[in-house]
Formats: C-alpha cells, structure tokens, sequence
C-alpha cells in the first residue's frame, strides 16, 4: 500500500538533489571554471526542474495563478536547458534556439488550454514536450560523443541517461491515455506515481552524475595532453617520443621495421643570440609548421631538446625516410621567418636511420640518426645524410 | 516533516550513497583519479549503508546484531572518510590518531553491547565519531592551507563541523533525556527530521570530497602548464609572468633580485654520458637549488641548461642578500655532486646576479644585465658569482 507520505517524500528528495546539483554545477562553472556555459545550463536545468516539481507539489497551498501554468512552463524549460547543455558540453556551443522555440510554442499552448477540473491536457503536454525534447538532446550527444570519443572509450552509455528521461516521460504521457483512473497529480499515492517518482529519482542523479563524468574526462584529455606535448611547439615531448620509440622498437621483432628522421635547425644559437629568445621560439614553431605536412597519422613527432627534433616512420625504409627528409628539408628552406619586418633564412640539417633487425634497443637507431646528422651539419649543413 | 515517509527518506539515503560509492570507484578505475582515496571513500559509502539501517528490514535479527551494526558502522564509516580524506589532501600525517580514537571507540561499543546497555554502545560510536569529524575539519583546514578563498575552505570544512556538531547533540541528548534505552533497544526508526538531517550530512560530505578532489586535479593542471616537465622548475612561460609580476610590485616598493644560472660544462656531459645523465643532471641541480630556497623565491628553467631565480628583497637596495643566496646555491651544488650509474658526477654552476631597474616592464634589462654578469663568470673561469654594479651606485658615483 503506497501512502501519501511516501510519494511526498520521494518529490521532497528529487527536489532536494536538484537543488544540491544546481549548486554544484554554479560552483563548477564559477570557481573551478570547467566548460562554464554548459555547466552553467545545467545549474539553470537542475534548477528550474527543481523549482518546477516545489510549485507542483505545493498545488493548492500556493495561488493557483503561480502553481499551476508557472510550474508547468518552468518544467518544460527544465527539459530544455537539460537538451541543450549536454551538447554543450561535448562541442562547448550551448544549442539554446531550437529549445527556446519549443519552450515557446509549449507555453503558449498551455496558455490556452484551461486550468479548472481536468488537467491530464495539461500534464500530456508537458510530458510529451519533455519526452522530445530530451530524445532530441540524446540524439545529438549520441552523435556529438561518437565525434569526439578517443579511441577505445565507448560514448553509447554516456547519451543513454537522456533515452531512458525521453522514455519515461513518454511512458507518463502514454499512461495518461490508456489508464482511465490515472492522474496528473504526482502526489496522488499511486502505484504508477510511486515508479515513476523513483525512476525519476535515479534518472536525476545519473543524468547529473554521468555529465559530470564528461566534464572530468575533458579535464582529464587536457591532462593526458599537457602530460605528452611540448608546450612550444606542441610536438611529443622527450618522454612521450622516447615511449613511441620503444614501442615501434617492440615492433620490430615482430617484423615490422621503422625509420627515424633526426632534425636540427641550423645557425639556431646565432638567431637565439641576435634576435633574442622570442624570435628563436618564432623560428622552432615556424619549423614545425613547415614540417608538419610531411608527418602522417602514424608517424610521431618529438622535439628531443633545444632545436632537436625526430620524426619515427613506422613501416617505412631508409628510401622512403630520405624521400621525407628532403621534402623536409625543401619546405623549412624555402620558407623564412617573418621577424621584425625582415625575412630571416631558416634551414636545418637532416640524419636518417633505418632500423636493422640486429639493434639491441632504439637508441642505437637513434644514435646512428644523430650521427648522420651530425655528417650533414659538417658538410655545410641544409642537407639529408643517411 | 510529519509529511515525510521515514523509511523512503532512508531508501533515498541508501541510493544516493551506493550512487555515490559507484561514481568514486569509476573515478578511480577508469581515470584514475586518486584510486586509493576514491576506494576508501566507495568503501565509506557501502558502509554508511548498512550502518544506517532501512527501518523494517532489520524487524526479525537478533537485538544485538540491530544494535551492533549501526554502531561499528557509523564508526568504520567515518574512520574510512577520514583515510580518505588524508589520501586526498596529501596528508603525510600517520593514521596512529586514527587508529587510537577507532580502537577506543570499538572497545566502548563492544563493552557496552555486551553490558546490556542501550546507551553505551550510542555513546561510544557517538563521542568517537565526533572527535574523528573534529580531526576532519582540522584535515582540511591544513591542507588548504590559504591556497583557496576563504569562502571555498568554510563550504568546505562545514559539512565536517556539521557532523561534529551532529554528533555532541546526540551525545548531550544521549546523556540528559530520559528514556533513549527503550528507543533502541525497541529499534524505532528515527524520526523523519533527524532521518533527514543525517542524509544531508551525509550528502554534503560526499560533495566536499568531490570538490576537494576536482581542486586537486585542476591544480595538477596548473602545475602542468606552468611547470617545466623534466625537473619540476617553472617553465619559461611562467617566469616570464613572474617577472613581470615583480617588476609592477618595484614600483610599490618591493624589490627583487634576478640570478641567471648556467651549468657548467654540461654539454660535456651529454656528450660523455648520454642525453640521459644530462636529464639527471638537470634534476639534481633544480632538487638542489629549490632546497636552498625560500617559499617566495622563483626558480625558472628558461632553456637548455640555463635557469634563473627571481629572489624578493627585504629592501629594494638589498643586493647583498641575493648575493649571499647566490654563492649559498652555488657552493650546495659543489658540494653534492651527482651520482649516475655507478658515477659520481662533480657539477658546478656560474652564477650572474643584478638588480632591476624601475620602468621596464618585462625585466628584460634586468634579464641582459644579469645574463651579462653570467658570461663574465664563464669567462673569469666558471664556478663563481659575479654581481652587476647597481646603476644608482652608477649614477653617484
């Protein structure tokens, strides 16, 4: 036997944690500053969700005038913002005008609808509304998360908490229709209400729980970034490039060889020296700019320290690497740096190496790629040397 | 709160920390976010669980058992919370206070259940929970330690106090009104706003940690992006924004000192050694050098093996301090040379030292003339401090 007792309880709590959960989401917008707009719209979701079920559930306490159309505009707007903060925070663009023109349209068809008597109209509107509304919003952030998902991380689970608020919205609206002694009311002590105040409990606390996931794991990718970029130049670091190497050196055994290409800009420590550190920075990103054409998916390039770079080609030979490096080497030489209203002449010496089956470890192909690099530097530099 | 359904309000409870002990345990395995603090903290919630009971699903157990669980719970709960919350703050205090107020606590417990007594056994869990959240609120306190505003650390030490607070209530209402025996020993289900009270505790505990661990992983972030990765100095980025920090406070009055750091011969050592004992090199300077200074100094890695310290005078003239920094750093450095492989590497470090000068917002004079000084040790032979000349003592001479 469900008491009256019960279901205000369950309203009580999910009106509680949508309250909590609009000042979490303040305070990760305000203080922390992560994803600010998106996180900011499901402040206002949580909150107006929130405000929406205390009008509901204090029909009849307060005036009718603020109970009843207020609340139920203020649901639909819930529903809303939640669609259009959870694309927000995969793509950072908060989609609030299609929303607006269906809270709109909402609105106004509940503005002609009459409150007196009957409100099932009323509460099939609202529920529908929000049903498409929130598959709506699941949709995009199914496909916005496929987008943008790295790799092995399945997104389906994340855009699920969205199907399953559609789902039960629809189930209320369709219930409406289908069970002649069903209500509106949610603090009427029904079986259905009792379920679906439960559900709804659940659903609130994973929607939040699962966008603050996603918001974390952007946190996290920034990390992973910061963790295995040079901050210049935005190539691997030392660390990362070292890891890659192993990685294609594990390869090798396994019959799949790789070739190195060693970079070195020349005349860097005359730039840094005349032009100062700013302008020798200008000239290692303008380098990397130039090189990055030549660098496919499967290659991985380091800077290895000051204006030392490599490029590792996986399955790839000493032809092939030095068919790169002279693509290379053309496209930093034909391109100067802009500094101060002058051109200033780039160039940089390359070494290549191949892997061979009998190389203990990768250092000693990168030990070889140095010292053909070092050959180049001494045969006037701008040159390839294998 | 009549309008309230006690056993719902504890149902929502339970959900809301199972919920809660999911989403630690998925922080942990999958991003492993501080994985020990977030399995204490999933391991804390579980516990809370059974701890709080669910009202008439406990109806047919033994006495003792309804009696005992709620009791060792709330204790092996907050115990859980508190290790947590070391974990998370970084805390290199030793659990041996833990462990004292914990043994106490369950020794009163078990005493008390086996005494018979309704009460006992609620005060012991009772008093030794509250001193265990008073330990809590003076965690946290510590270890923000004046890094976040002052309104972040009361939100978030108050949920703390609350259950400190909490708990001396129950302990004087345990003690002074008449009748609680019966209460227990009946097994009655709280009332709807006590049972709502310990929800919210409970609930704004679990979003302080959750804050405290989002702090910690966006400081890890700053700390990336400011930091240079191979030896922990400021990058080069982040002393150039503390440069011109200090260069807008000489203006107010408060001076500072820059030392331009080289290594000396350290191509040497890469070349002899690999770029590997060149890397350890590094570090062992900057784990040297960052001992020999203050809280307030600056030490920046401004590339290759050239560092810099950026050192806040006591009076604007000061130079005779930055000076005695200066040769302190550098004779550390002789006196501790590097062990690599089996090696022992000597290292030395030449040192240039100046005063900056009013008006140059980047401290790019500064930077020259300090820049300058340190090629005059190389050249003078390396391994020395040379100070720049202040230019008002130019200007009067």
């Amino acid at each position: 036997m469900i008491t009256a007792a019960q279901t205000q309880t369950l309203l009580a709590a999910i009106i509680t944690i949508a309250g909590v959960a609009t000042l979490v989401w303040v305070a990760l917008a305000l203080v922390a500053r992560v994803a600010p707009r998106a996180s900011l719209a499901m402040a206002f979701a949580n909150a107006t969700a929130s405000a929406a079920l205390t009008l509901h559930a204090l029909r009849g306490v307060l005036p009718d005038a603020l109970a009843y159309w207020p609340g139920d505009v203020l649901a639909v707007v819930s529903f809303a913002l939640l669609g259009a903060a959870v694309p927000g925070i995969t793509t950072r663009q908060v989609a609030w005008k299609p929303a607006a023109a269906v809270v709109a349209a909402a609105a106004l068809v509940l503005l002609a609808l009459p409150y007196d008597g009957d409100l099932r109209w009323q509460a099939r509107v609202v529920n529908a509304t929000g049903a498409g509304l929130t598959l709506a919003a699941g949709i995009a952030a199914w496909r916005g998360l496929g987008r943008t998902a790295s790799g092995h991380r399945t997104p389906a689970p994340l855009a699920l908490p969205l199907f399953l608020i559609a789902l039960m919205m629809a189930t209320r609206c369709v219930e409406s229709f289908i069970r002649p002694g069903s209500t509106p009311d949610l603090r009427e002590p029904t079986e259905f209400n009792h379920v679906f105040l439960w559900t709804a409990l659940v659903l609130t606390l994973l929607q939040n729980a699962t966008l603050a996931f996603l918001v974390m794991m952007r946190l996290i990718l920034r990390i992973e970034r910061l963790l295995e970029r040079d901050p210049l130049t935005d190539t691997l670091n030392r660390r990362a490039f070292d890891q890659a190497l192993d990685h294609a050196h594990a390869w090798l055994q396994r019959g799949r060889g790789y070739a190195l290409v060693m970079i070195d800009m020349d005349h860097f420590k005359q730039l840094n020296d005349s032009l100062g550190h700013a302008a020798g920075d200008a000239a290692l990103r303008q380098m990397v700019r130039e090189l990055q054409p030549c660098v496919r998916e499967v290659d991985r390039f380091g800077r290895l320290g000051g204006e030392e770079f490599c490029v590792l080609l996986p399955d790839t030979d000493i032809a092939g690497a030095a068919l790169v490096a002279e693509r290379m080497r053309m496209l930093v030489d034909q391109a100067p740096l802009r500094w101060l209203e002058q051109d200033w002449h780039l160039s940089a010496s390359f070494g290549i190496a191949e892997a061979e089956r009998g190389d203990a470890s990768a250092d000693a192909v990168l030990a070889r790629a140095d010292a053909a690099m070092y050959r180049a530097k001494h045969q006037g530099r701008n040159v390839v040397q294998a | 709160m009549e309008f309230l359904d006690v056993p719902t309000v504890l149902k929502v409870s339970a959900l809301f920390n199972l919920m809660a002990a999911l989403a630690w345990l998925m922080l942990a395995q999958t991003f492993r976010i501080a994985p020990r603090a977030g399995r204490l903290m999933a391991a804390g919630h579980l516990v809370r669980i059974a701890s709080q009971g669910c009202g008439d699903c406990m109806a047919g157990w033994p006495a003792l058992l309804r009696q005992a669980i709620p009791e060792f719970g709330l204790l092996a709960c907050t115990v859980l919370l508190l290790l947590a919350l070391r974990r998370m703050l970084r805390s290199r205090q030793r659990s041996r206070d833990i462990a004292w107020v914990a043994g106490l606590g369950a020794l009163g417990i078990t005493a008390g259940l086996a005494s018979g007594s309704g009460l006992a056994p609620q005060l012991a869990s009772t008093v030794s929970v509250t001193v265990l959240s008073l330990l809590a609120v003076r965690e946290v306190v510590r270890g923000i330690g004046g890094r976040l505003s002052r309104l972040i650390t009361a939100c978030t030490t108050l949920p703390f106090a609350a259950l400190a607070a909490l708990g001396l209530a129950h302990a004087a209402e345990l003690l002074l009104v008449p009748g609680w025996d019966d209460h227990v020993l009946n097994g009655e289900l709280p009332s709807p706003a006590r049972a709502v009270l310990w929800f919210f505790v409970t609930a704004s505990i679990t979003l302080s940690l959750i804050s405290l661990m989002i702090w910690r992983v966006i400081t890890r972030i700053q700390h990336l992006t400011y930091r240079d990765p191979l030896t922990g100095a400021l990058n080069r980025r982040a002393f150039e924004l503390a440069l011109t920090d200090a260069q807008a406070q000489l203006q107010r009055g408060h001076g500072f000192a820059l030392a331009m750091i080289d290594i000396d011969h350290f191509k040497r050592i890469n070349d002899l050694h690999g770029h590997q004992a060149g890397d350890a090199a590094l570090q062992h300077c900057v784990r040297i050098w960052q001992a020999g200074l203050r809280e307030v100094d600056r030490l920046g890695r401004l590339g290759g093996e050239e560092f810099c310290v950026l050192l806040p005078l006591a009076t604007p003239a000061g130079l005779e301090t930055a000076v005695v920094v200066a040769e302190r750093l550098r004779a550390s450095l002789v006196a501790e040379p590097l062990r690599w492989n089996g090696l022992e590497l000597p290292l030395s470090a030449s040192f240039g030292v100046a005063l900056p000068v009013p008006g140059d917002a980047a401290g790019e004079i500064a930077l020259a003339r300090a820049d300058a000084e340190l090629y005059r040790a190389k050249a003078e032979g390396r391994n020395r401090v040379c100070v720049a000349t202040p230019l008002a003592a130019l200007a009067t001479a």
